[in-house]
């Protein structure tokens, strides 16, 4: 059987239909991701404390510790903070992501980790957001809105 | 992730590479090609809200990238086709996403069939020397196509 959506009620109900099953999805996934995951992630930290196991942890670097550094994540209006024991070399803002052993009072002892500097991270936006005029240009240039089949047809 | 630059060179230059035997890859398809690999990333719209930073990551999940063409492409003449080249570009956003560093185990990739985490956790996620590898590698697949299909024409 082939389906035929050459109507615009027809491809207005299709429209609808994906944006129910994605939001669905979507609702699922976030009220479910943090049960799944490979590591228990900060924000199950708020609702148990998994201490010995190995977490996944992102945030920004605030300051440093005598053993170590603070690095604090927001997560739903909050900053939580975590004292991280390592001798890797931060500067406050750096933006880390690593994987620990977790101990007690929200300590956590490094096992692997990469270190984004701001600098980097924000040459790294500054290269990706070139790519949106330069895509938009070319879709421009090779398609057209035709409007009497109400969509996008190359060009002649 | 790769950046945007590495992305759309990446599917640029597979592209690139069929058209030597698909007809199908012309200049225009490439375009959709491109937007495709692209498409994941759409999720970072969460800066604009933080809040919402969960719901989008279904933007950013295979079964959820494909949505979204799905919904693109209805705004196409020929959806079918116009959905097919966003989904090679979505095939190869994710080849390059889990090319990359993922401390939280990987992607999910068979969500919502399963919740098993992949990734292989080679390059790190700013890692723009990668970007200038591929821009490189773009440069000679250009230049090596351009050649045959040169010697094709006469």
């Amino acid at each position: 059987m082939k389906l035929k959506i050459d109507t615009i009620k027809k491809r207005l109900a299709l429209f609808v239909f994906l944006l129910f099953l994605i939001c669905s999805l979507s609702i699922y996934y976030a009220d479910n991701m943090m049960y799944h995951g490979h590591y228990s992630s900060i924000r199950n930290l708020t609702s148990n404390y998994p201490q010995g196991q190995v977490i996944s942890v992102s945030g920004t670097v605030f300051s440093y510790e005598n053993d170590g550094f603070l690095v604090g994540e927001n997560y739903q209006g909050k900053l939580l903070y975590y004292h991280v024991i390592s001798n890797v070399t931060v500067y406050p803002g750096d933006y880390i992501s690593f994987n620990g052993v977790l101990g007690h009072d929200n300590s956590i002892t490094i096992e692997k980790y990469e270190v984004v500097s701001p600098w980097s991270y924000e040459f790294e936006l500054l290269r990706s957001i070139v790519v949106v005029p330069f895509l938009f240009i070319l879709f421009i240039f090779y398609w057209r809105f035709d409007h009497d089949g109400l969509g996008f047809i190359r060009r002649k | 992730m790769p950046d945007w630059v590495g992305h759309v060179v990446s599917a640029w230059i597979l592209c690139r590479i069929l058209s030597l035997k698909y007809e199908e890859f012309n200049t225009a398809n490439i375009v959709l090609v491109m937007i495709g690999s692209i498409l994941p990333d759409l999720y970072k719209s969460f800066i604009f809200f933080p809040d919402l930073k969960n719901y989008l990551m279904i933007i950013h999940l295979p079964i959820g990238t494909l949505i979204t063409a799905g919904m693109l492409s209805i705004f196409f003449i020929d959806k079918k086709r116009a959905f097919l080249l966003f989904t090679l570009g979505i095939l190869t956003h994710y080849f390059l996403d889990m090319l990359q560093m993922d401390f939280s185990g990987g992607i999910f990739i068979f969500y919502p069939f399963n919740w098993y985490q992949f990734t292989f956790g080679l390059i790190s996620t700013d890692n723009w020397y990668f970007t200038l590898l591929i821009l490189g590698f773009a440069v000679l697949v250009y230049a090596v196509t351009r050649f045959i299909k040169m010697k094709k024409k006469f």
